[in-house]
């Protein structure tokens, strides 16, 4: 077994990485990259299943998508949910992990991040279930608010607290994820930047703004990137609490295209508007990351 | 710390109790409601708790619903997707760190692009994939399109290539063969990111929805989370039968989420601040 | 390496197989058994009365014909819709489906059927009931169910008698005027609605029977829909106007999982439009029963005509390997003995002529009577395409125009247009 000149592979050594590549590159292209394509391929075909005849029609999947008012709501809905979810869920959770990580106790602090983790590990569609019940007419909040003497609401039924509520369920059930990696992004940032600005005299506040914001950097931008593309691409409350109604409110893009593929079998169709996404969730990120480091790095 | 902070120290422990306690409010109306009856919840008077607690919610979900049978379907895929994964992103992550090889940044390149696609561009060819290789109402149909994560091999290659390379050159001059010194010497190294790997592996596993929605049909064959919105549907009425089977599926979730909460934890930061 | 890595890589792909081999025995797919049996797979709706109706039929049959065994599958509604489409795209479909009618066109267009072997029968069904079974002169199933969605409405009678108003109602205007008067609204929201019909169904059909009891039509004759013709216009006008102007219900249950047959039965509407299916939902889910089903009047002075689609029934896949035994349960199902036995079962107005005119009929289901005598005003709702997207059309227009946000001109243009453009896809 002799090396012959420097990086390149012995015969063992070839064998082995063809060998253990091989069928991990076979089962990704079946199962990612042949989908990918195949995808792109769809956008520009009329693709029913259930037909036989599936025609070529060029880019008129998307000329019907600049017209079709379902699809163009979903698509505002969708900036809907993201731009008060994801503010919401930073805040939220930024506030939550320097809270906790203020408590002087151990066992506290850690009972605190175990209840407001605990959802994350629950499957969100059982989440969904419970809190379509609590958001009934008959359900836990209207209870509640009854017993303030306060009216019922139809959370689910109205179109303006429709998206609210499914916005309050999705904040309940992934705040812990956030949280988590804030309290570890928080844990490492060393105290004596904290103890050098008590001396410099610079108050809580101060210290947030000009220590643990630009030191915490990194890790927001990670979560606000992941953030924004788990929740472009939401679906399982959204399908179960409400099925996009009333009126459409809330009906986003990821459960449009879901019931234009597997509800009404356009595939082509539903290809097209997957495709919107995609750019979307691309534009967006690449933006994050610019923005993010030319906002950042000092 | 000093005494001035201790008033504003109670409040923040005050605020956050009650964030808490606000976190755990849909499990407590889960389980109360669980125990109210069909002729209490088609009343129009609505009531917090039970006027008469009965168990008759989940007396019929374990009658009326195959309920061990999606616990077991569940825990099949879950296992098999996890332990595939880790297998493929170990094994691909020590060649994609530790090779040099044609074509290799375009492979890796490759598949660290599809790891921005959403799900909904993927989903509708390989439901034709799947269908075309006849495992629609299948749970192979779950298993097979999960077995290789390119996050576990993003993750996997990036903590190997911080694996010191005297280590697999002193294995080599044993006389090792390579697969012997990938199994001994580089997945010891590993083991935190592959217990972290694999902890959200399963737990992706078996929270999806979308997935199994699509390819499932049968009661028989379905997961946790789908047999339960299904059988929501079918018991829209009565939610007291949905919450005792919500009941059932989210107490070994926790449970267990409650024993291996530190490696939970661990896990999550490993990975996610790589 | 090679052994070793193989070692490795064994297990995993074993344990894989044997997912798939443990599975692929009871999916769709028929298999005959060992014993010489034929297996036939009949998928249906999970409704609980079909479920039990069903049975009791597959056992009558599986005792008279020893070897054929039915192994019956069910799932929501919403789901079977979704599970068809997948199956028989995946030319893996189930041998018998209990079908909704509307559907059956799809299926039958693209070859996916198999056609009756004869079709004496047909002389036997209303035309209403066989209409979307029929393709290029060919019967691809029989209806067990005339589907009458609204030519009916749940009344609770107490609350007539509580204000004192004439029961029953005769005619458009006595509705509406006792819907008025039983509407209770409390801090400025309905408590309990005089006159419900906020369910996708029930407004579409009652805006399609509006259309023709002013003796319009909604079909263009180049297969299109109009539905913006005066009559169409005035039929949107008053039932938005239930909501705006009478007041007699609101929005809040449009598209909610609860839907307003349930509310009636748990008694916070007075009046609510539904099938009759919805009677036997409310003795056996919400056990109540002090509720009585009565006749809808006609919106003009013409007999109240009205739209029906085709109800359930059963088709045999194409893909069937036991095509025949398979038309021979369906067939079997037909008689007008076991069509009446499902009927009852499953309180449903009967598709075949002769059980319906069965006295016996009657005299086994009462409140069926107002469904029964309707019948001979109904009419085939038409080749409808994608049935789903049709109703969410219309309903999506219903609910914007009644929330005030478009007109009725316009709402009604978007659904024209919309539906239109989906029948040209679905040529």
């Amino acid at each position: 077994m002799s090396r012959t000149r420097k990086g390149a592979l012995t015969r063992a050594e070839t064998r082995f990485a063809v060998f253990s590549l091989t069928p991990v590159m076979l089962l990704f292209g079946l199962f990612s990259l042949i989908p990918i394509v195949w995808g792109i391929v769809l956008m520009f075909y009329e693709y029913n299943p259930l037909n036989l005849h599936s025609p070529f029609i060029g880019m008129d999947n998307f000329r019907r998508l600049l017209h079709d008012e379902v699809f163009l709501k979903s698509f505002r809905n969708t900036f809907r949910f993201v731009a008060i979810a994801i503010p919401a869920n930073i805040v939220l959770t930024l506030s939550i992990a320097i809270g906790i990580n203020q408590i002087r106790s151990r066992l506290w602090k850690n009972t605190f991040r175990t209840l407001f983790f605990l959802p994350v590990v629950a499957p969100i569609a059982g989440s969904a279930v419970v809190w379509t019940t609590m958001f009934n007419k008959d359900g836990m909040i209207n209870i509640m608010l009854n017993m303030f003497g306060l009216q019922s609401v139809n959370w689910l039924g109205d179109p303006v607290t429709a998206m609210l509520s499914i916005i309050l369920m999705t904040l309940w059930a992934d705040i812990g994820y956030n949280i988590v990696i804030f309290m570890t992004g928080l844990d490492a940032i060393p105290d004596v930047f904290y103890e050098a600005a008590r001396l410099d005299g610079a108050s809580g506040l101060k210290a947030f703004r000009h220590i643990t914001l630009p030191l915490l950097s990194r890790t927001s931008l990670f979560v606000l990137i992941m953030t924004t593309i788990s929740y472009l691409q939401m679906f399982p409350q959204f399908k179960i609490m409400t099925n996009g109604e009333p009126r459409n409110e809330t009906r986003v893009m990821a459960l449009d295209i879901f019931d234009n593929a597997f509800t009404y079998m356009n595939m082509g169709y539903a290809s097209a508007m997957a495709f919107v996404l995609l750019l979307i969730v691309l534009i967006i990120t690449v933006l994050q990351i610019r923005l993010g480091r030319s906002g950042w790095e000092y | 710390m000093s005494k001035k902070s201790n008033i504003p120290y109670v409040i923040l422990c005050l605020v956050l109790a009650f964030g808490a306690l606000l976190m755990c409010l849909p499990y407590l109306w889960m389980v109360i409601s669980s125990l109210k009856s069909n002729l209490e919840i088609i009343s129009m008077q609505p009531k917090m708790l039970p006027e008469s607690p009965t168990f008759s919610g989940y007396e019929k979900v374990l009658t009326d619903a195959p309920f061990m049978r999606w616990f077991f379907n569940s825990l099949v895929t879950s296992v098999c997707i996890t332990v595939g994964t880790l297998f493929t992103s170990a094994l691909a992550g020590y060649v994609f760190a530790k090779f040099r090889f044609f074509g290799k940044s375009v492979m890796f390149i490759a598949i660290l692009a599809t790891m921005m696609v959403p799900f909904q561009v993927v989903m509708i060819p390989t439901y034709l994939i799947i269908t075309k290789l006849n495992l629609v109402n299948n749970l192979s149909a779950i298993v097979l399109p999960s077995l290789v994560s390119a996050f576990g091999v993003f993750l996997c290659k990036q903590f190997i290539e911080g694996i010191p390379k005297d280590l697999s050159e002193a294995g080599r001059i044993d006389g090792a063969g390579e697969f012997r010194l990938f199994r001994s010497l580089i997945v010891p190294q590993i083991t935190p990111v592959l217990s972290a790997l694999g902890i959200f592996t399963f737990m992706a596993a078996w929270n999806n929805y979308l997935w199994p929605l699509i390819v499932l049909n049968e009661q028989n064959k379905m997961t946790v989370p789908l047999a339960l919105v299904f059988f929501n549907s079918r018991h829209a009425v009565n939610y007291n039968v949905v919450m005792s089977a919500a009941v059932l599926i989210m107490i070994p979730v926790i449970a267990v989420f409650l024993i291996f909460q530190r490696h939970f934890i661990k896990g999550l930061t490993i990975s996610g601040l790589k | 390496m090679i052994k070793r890595f193989a070692r490795l890589f064994v297990p995993f792909l074993i344990s894989g197989l044997v997912i798939v081999g443990c599975n692929s025995n009871s999916g769709g797919e028929p298999n005959g058994s060992s014993d010489g049996k034929v297996k036939l797979v009949w998928w249906s709706s999970d409704n609980a009365a079909f479920e039990g109706a069903n049975k009791k039929l597959i056992e009558k049959y599986q005792a008279a014909h020893g070897n054929v065994e039915i192994d019956l599958q069910t799932f929501p509604y919403d789901a079977l819709i979704q599970k068809l489409k997948a199956a028989f795209a995946s030319k893996n479909p189930p041998d018998i489906v209990q079908m909704f009618g509307t559907w059956v066109t799809e299926y039958a267009k693209n070859g996916l059927l198999e056609p009756a072997p004869d079709d004496a029968f047909k002389s036997e069904l209303y035309d209403a009931a066989l209409g979307a079974y029929l393709y290029n002169g060919k019967v691809y199933g029989i209806p067990n169910e005339y589907n009458i969605e609204n030519d009916g409405v749940l009344v609770h009678k107490k609350m007539f008698d509580d204000a004192g108003i004439a029961y029953p109602p005769k005619t458009w205007d006595e509705v509406i005027g006792a819907a008025k008067r039983l509407t209770v609204t409390e801090n400025g929201a309905i408590k309990i609605r005089g006159l419900d019909m906020t369910s996708s169904d029930s407004t579409n059909f009652m805006f399609l029977a509006m259309i023709l009891q002013q003796g319009a039509k909604y079909w263009t004759d180049d297969g299109h829909v109009n539905l913006t013709s005066p009559e169409a216009m005035k039929a949107m006008t008053a039932l938005t106007d239930l909501l705006t102007k009478e007041k007699v219900s609101d929005l809040t249950l449009a598209g909610s999982t609860e839907e307003p047959y349930m509310v009636f039965f748990k008694g916070a509407s007075a009046m609510t439009t539904a099938g009759p299916w919805t009677i036997s939902e409310g003795k056996d889910t919400f056990q109540v029963s002090d509720f009585e089903y009565i006749p809808f009047p006609s919106f003009t002075s013409q007999p109240p005509y009205f739209a029906a689609e085709s109800g359930w029934g059963e088709v045999v896949a194409k893909k069937s390997k036991h095509a025949k035994e398979a038309w021979e349960f369906v067939r079997f199902m037909a008689e007008p003995e076991n069509a009446k036995a499902w009927n009852v079962q499953t309180f449903t107005v009967p598709a075949n002529k002769k059980v319906a005119e069965d006295p016996e009929f009657v005299q086994e289901v009462p409140a069926m009577k107002t469904s029964l005598e309707a019948l001979q005003y109904g009419q085939w709702i038409g080749p409808v395409g994608d049935r789903d997207y049709w109703f969410k059309a219309v309903f999506d227009q219903f609910t914007s125009i009644g929330a005030g946000k478009i007109s009725v001109e316009d709402g009604l243009k978007k659904a024209q247009d919309a539906i239109n453009q989906m029948l040209d896809r679905n040529q």
